[in-house]
């Protein structure tokens, strides 16, 4: 790879800005990355295999593994591809609550991601404090429900796991109190921070048709301005009710990606208040047989995650586990367009450019 | 019954009071005991003369005042740390250290133990020598250039005419000192880091020198003593009647010792640690605490050249006048924690053509301009207040030039309607595209 | 079973991949359709440029063993007309070999790539086909059926990258 012009270097596996044991190999001339090779794998679990040898029900905790820092939207997406196959109608109340949860998962994914992005572009960690602050809450708010906060298991197939205790209402209503206020205070702090705009702006400008060529999802795609966002496009769990906007971006660049995510929290804010509203009373899960044994079958079905599209292919064969699954993992699938983007730039922007598009590895590996 | 007295809250106020006043006492009369220390010099210089020869006197009481200082850096480095972190643990909503001793403050020691007891790694290929080198070699510039800090009336260690020339030239040692540590390490992260430092530090020592030389040209002195008794006889900080000059030495200084904004030699999410990532243990907590102390020197330099030294309007009179000096240098120094504590990273491409493009055209027309002025104030100097007049002209400009440069800049960076997020008015792909952008 | 909102029925894209490329189509279902391997490339090709399909984006493709065969399966989409159409490719089980998409979709790089790692599946005309999640020397595809039931007498799958196979000690 490098040639006589170049020298190598390893950004990675164990490096501060790559958010995990993912392993860039550069060719770098002077400051310029001139070539671009990913090693990834070093956490790979093989999943997809494993699930093939436990029931349907006992896949869920290897969700919460795959995107580990999302991990009731991975749950909710593995539960509704499930249910889908195996004809299950969860009860309303759980419909809303998985709402809730999945954009409270959103939110706290969302500040991870922008915390370390300014991170990335030098900020001695204030911003990811800050951003921590919010995430912790709600992390509180998961380990009151179902007693963890990282890896929940809190979906089921037919519901959720736990009703949520009473106080939890009580602490979710002052956190959605709070956070349109906070995420002023991040626009105030960063977007309009000349250092922030200048190691931001105008690097790793994505195209909207590279975006969509290189099948980007997620706040990747929509930061190039596409307009594309599966809760409006394919509502699942009745998105089509609630009252919200999709952020586009103008350009496609690092500076665009952050805003979307910005706005997306407000969102979201504005999803989980009108969710609170019409959470009915009732049952919060169905009974499911113990061994589910759906009809030989195929379902591909995709949710938006907080780094995009989030989809599960299962195949049965009538047996209580599934015959193969296959995640189609957002962060994997946009790094596709890494080495086009760092080619060519200097090793600052490529961290930042890689920051931005938000990657978590355990769910590249899987 | 006793019990119950002494867990009265009047009596705790009441023991509060008498304790607090007995330290007022006591603290007064101290001060007054140590208001000059340089009885104790003399006392000391004296003591060895009429023993022994003057040579030997003048040995002994210059090793006695080295130490002093050094042992004053080192208090300073384990304290600075200390300060550092709890400061910006402030900043980021959380605690810091507070385990190790009250309030946490052993903590520094209690590191420096844990770093002397690890392995110091040496590469395979590294060349030892030079490896090993550096990190006690990088000391060397870093205790020189307290020299000549005037730290109060008469007491200068190095109270030597040349003192901004050798303080610039001490400090110029740092750069092959970090890149021999940084080629040495045999590591392609330790090379960048080397390189960006060597780079920043040769443009950056431009806008330094010149920013120096118009103090020199202001005072007509390179002594730190004769600079700091011009600010006092003519009752005025060099900082504001040169406030570019403060500027851009506060912030190429800031690139020059690696600090936040400028700390792109070693940027940790970039080249992780920079030069000194290959040292391990106590030779990485020196290349740190030498980092420390840097930051504490700069304090002591901008206090001394244009913040008036010891001299706080006449309470330098009450109080002894290094603790002025120290209180300066600290609030610098806490000025320093607050950028880093604020700001991300330029890039390495950014700096150089701020430093080349702006800083140093900038830095050479303000010399010429403070050449102007000085030749005026010199020329005529029985009109009265012409100094103050210069100051407030030369605030009001570099106020008003800041002002146009940063609303310029700014708007040519931030649009808010430009570069905002806007709201996807219909789902779908490019096409529903050309519809979000024909709204505006 | 019911359909996902944007995808168009299997009986549908038939006719519409009928009308062009006619008595191609084998097999269909409710969701997806079945291509023959010889015709693949130059349907999703056409299946791109055609704006009445428009496959713009490249949403999934994953490989499944079906023991007998390999299936390919490729889920296409098109943001503009919002529809999602599921495709199906069998392929021979003793020497599995596809066209790749890379020409067509930059994404389709590292998912094939995958495919080929963990499935053993070669992708004609590929840029970079080396394996991604394993390392090179990995004996076997894992995600393949058989992949448990190897011989005995196979000394062991190395366990770490560039160790020798059948060298470590167990």
């Amino acid at each position: 790879m490098a040639t006589e012009d170049t020298y190598e270097l390893n950004i990675g596996p164990q490096h501060p800005s790559t958010h995990g044991v993912f392993r860039i190999k550069v060719a770098m001339n002077g400051e310029t990355i001139e070539d671009l090779d990913m090693i990834v794998g070093y956490l790979h679990r093989s999943m997809e295999k494993l699930s093939e040898e436990r029931t349907f029900t006992q896949n869920i905790p290897f969700t919460d593994r795959a995107d580990y820092l999302a991990a009731m939207s991975n749950n909710l997406g593995y539960c509704l591809a499930i249910e889908k196959i195996a004809d299950v109608i969860p009860p309303q109340r759980a419909t809303v609550l998985r709402v809730i949860f999945a954009e409270l998962q959103r939110i706290a994914s969302h500040a991870m991601a922008n915390g370390t992005l300014v991170s990335d572009a030098g900020a001695w960690q204030t911003p990811l404090m800050y951003m921590f602050r919010e995430r912790e809450k709600i992390l509180d708010l998961f380990e009151m429900t179902c007693g963890a906060r990282l890896t929940t298991n809190y979906m089921r197939i037919g519901g959720v796991a736990f009703e949520p205790p009473d106080e939890f209402y009580a602490q979710l209503n002052s956190l959605l109190g709070e956070l349109p206020d906070r995420v002023d205070e991040y626009m105030e702090m960063l977007s309009e921070n000349e250092i922030f705009i200048a190691r931001t702006k105008n690097v790793g400008i994505i195209t909207p048709e590279d975006a969509i060529n290189a099948s980007l999802s997620g706040p990747a795609l929509r930061g190039s301005g596409v307009p594309w966002d599966l809760r409006k496009a394919e509502p699942y769990c009745g998105y089509e009710d609630y009252d919200f906007e999709i952020p586009v971006g103008n350009i496609g660049d690092s500076y665009d990606r952050f805003m979307v995510r910005l706005f997306e929290v407000k969102e979201s804010v504005k999803i989980i208040k009108q969710a609170l509203n019409i959470l009915p009373k009732g049952m919060h899960k169905t009974q499911i047989p113990l061994a589910l044994r759906p009809e030989p079958d195929q379902v591909y079905f995709r949710t938006e995650g907080p780094r995009g599209e989030l989809g599960y292919f299962v195949i049965t064969d009538g047996g209580p586990a599934p015959y193969r699954m296959h995640i189609r993992a957002p962060s994997f699938i946009n790094l596709s367009l890494l080495k086009k983007l760092a080619t060519g730039s200097s090793l600052p922007d490529a961290v930042v450019t890689l920051g931005s598009i938000d990657i978590v590895v355990g769910e590249i590996d899987r | 019954m006793i019990k119950k007295f002494f867990s009265n809250t009047l009596f705790i106020k009441l023991s509060i009071g008498f304790a607090t006043l007995i330290f007022l006492f006591a603290g007064y009369f101290i001060s007054k005991l140590l208001f000059d220390l340089s009885v104790f010099s003399e006392f000391i210089f004296n003591f060895f003369l009429e023993r022994f020869s003057y040579n030997l006197a003048y040995l002994a009481s210059s090793i006695i005042g080295a130490l002093g200082i050094i042992s004053f850096v080192g208090l300073v480095l384990l304290i600075g740390s200390w300060v550092e972190r709890r400061v910006i643990a402030r900043f980021q909503i959380r605690v810091g250290p507070n385990r190790v001793g009250p309030f946490g403050l052993l903590q520094p020691l209690a590191d420096a133990i844990k770093l002397m007891q690890k392995e110091v790694l040496v590469p395979d290929i590294a060349d030892k020598l030079l490896f090993l080198i550096p990190p006690v070699a990088i000391f060397l510039p870093a205790i020189l250039a307290w020299g000549p800090i005037p730290w109060g009336p008469n007491m200068s260690y190095l109270d030597i005419n040349v003192g901004i020339l050798y303080v610039f030239a001490v400090s110029s040692l740092t750069v092959p000192i970090i890149f021999f540590a940084g080629w040495s390490s045999m590591n392609h992260y330790a090379l960048l880091g080397s390189m960006r430092t060597v780079a920043m530090m040769v443009s950056y020592e431009i806008p330094v020198s010149l920013s120096l030389l118009s103090v020199a040209l202001v005072t007509g002195t390179l002594n730190f003593n004769e600079i700091v008794m011009w600010q006092s006889n003519n009752s005025i900080w060099l900082g504001l009647f040169i406030p570019f000059a403060l500027f851009t030495f506060f912030f190429a200084s800031t690139a020059e010792i690696n600090r936040t904004p400028n700390d792109i030699a070693e940027a940790e999410s970039e080249i992780v640690a920079g030069y000194h990532i290959e040292y391990s243990g106590m030779k990485a907590g020196l290349f740190m605490a030498v980092e420390l102390g840097n930051a504490v020197l700069l304090g002591a330099l901008i206090s001394s050249l244009f913040l008036n030294g010891w001299f706080l309007f006449g309470i330098e009179n009450l109080v002894p006048p290094y603790i002025i000096f120290i209180t300066k240098t600290v609030f610098i120094y806490l000025l320093l924690i607050w950028l880093r504590a604020t700001f991300p990273r330029f890039r390495l491409d950014q700096l150089m053509n701020f430093a080349w493009k702006t800083l140093i055209p900038a830095s050479i027309i303000h010399f010429f301009v403070v050449a102007i002025e000085v030749s005026i104030i010199s020329n005529f100097s029985e009109i009265p207040y012409l100094i103050v007049l210069f100051t407030v002209i030369n605030i009001s400009l570099v106020v008003l030039l800041a002002y146009l440069w940063g609303k310029i800049f700014h708007v040519q960076q931030y649009q808010p309607e430009k570069i905002q997020p806007r709201f996807a008015a219909s789902i779908g792909g490019l096409e529903a595209m050309k519809e979000v952008s024909s709204i505006d | 079973m019911t359909l996902n909102t944007l995808q168009l029925p299997g009986q549908e894209l038939k006719n519409i991949i009928d009308s062009h490329f006619p008595a191609i189509i084998s097999n269909f279902s409710l969701d997806w359709v079945e291509i023959p391997i010889d015709k693949y490339l130059e349907i999703i090709t056409w299946m791109k440029e055609n704006p009445e399909i428009d496959a713009a984006q490249l949403s999934n493709i994953t490989g499944v063993d079906m023991i007998d065969t390999f299936e390919i399966h490729l889920h296409l989409q098109s943001l503009d007309l919002k529809k999602m159409y599921s495709i199906k490719v069998i392929l021979d089980r003793e020497n599995p070999v596809i066209p790749s998409l890379c020409s067509l979709y930059i994404g389709a790089n590292l998912q094939e790539r995958e495919i080929f790692d963990l499935l053993g599946i070669n992708f004609d005309g590929h840029p970079d086909l080396r394996r991604i999640f394993l390392w090179e020397g990995f004996a076997g595809h894992p995600l393949r059926k058989d992949f448990l039931q190897m011989d005995d007498a196979n000394p062991g799958l190395p366990r770490f990258p560039f160790e020798e196979a059948g060298k470590q000690e167990r």
